[in-house]
């Protein structure tokens, strides 16, 4: 697994989120911060130890049947 | 059946009502910022979930988030806490117009009253959260 750390991952988090680009920095970092990680360096082992979180927040803005595409998209990128 | 009860009937057997109300309500709003139709869904989504936490007492997890993301997202966009007070008013009486033609007759003063008292506090929460995003 690659460890990306620069804020091209965290944009992959945003694309892969399946939220709305006007809600997704803002709730993305609001729930990475929740989570513990720091959205500027977050890396794959961030986002899975956010995962829990972003399914709570995400959960909130998406649809079930969005969210559960939301939800296996991210746990791709976690590696 | 309570009037809190019956507006969370309402909200599951007419799962589409706060899309309509939202759409009258850009009509009538004309804040200038313009919405995606997938921005408006997914923040009705969430005010969706937020009503429905409010009514049935389980917490502020979807007001909460709401609050601190969705509203500074506006803010940036161009929306000031007179605009989202603006906005927050439009909502809650075009919904209390809609509730009023859908619940039972003996409920009806009672779902106005509780989303008076929702939409009060709604719009006070709205207008801290944008002075604080601003």
């Amino acid at each position: 697994m690659t460890a990306k750390t620069d804020s091209r991952f965290f944009d992959e988090i945003i694309a892969a989120s399946g939220l709305a680009p006007l809600v997704a920095p803002f709730t993305i970092t609001r729930l990475l911060i929740k989570a513990g990680v720091t959205p500027a360096r977050v890396d794959a082992a961030g986002l899975q130890k956010a995962l829990p979180e972003l399914e709570r927040g995400l959960a909130v803005y998406l649809a079930p049947e969005q969210l559960e595409e939301a939800l296996a998209r991210l746990r791709d990128l976690a590696g | 059946m309570s009037p809190d009860a019956a507006l969370l009937d309402l909200l599951d057997r007419e799962p589409e009502l706060l899309v309509e109300v939202a759409k009258r309500s850009q009509a009538v709003n004309e804040s200038g910022q313009d919405y995606s139709d997938e921005d408006v869904a997914q923040i009705v989504h969430a005010f969706g979930g937020a009503l429905r936490e409010a009514l049935a007492g389980t917490g502020s997890d979807a007001r909460d988030l709401l609050m601190q993301t969705a509203v500074p997202a506006v803010v940036a966009r161009g929306e000031t806490p007179a605009t989202l007070a603006r906005s927050a008013t439009v909502f809650g009486v075009l919904l209390a117009g809609a509730v009023r033609e859908r619940v039972p007759a003996e409920l009806t003063e009672g779902a106005v009253e509780w989303l008076a008292g929702f939409f009060g506090a709604w719009a006070h929460d709205v207008v801290e959260a944008a002075r604080s995003a601003g």
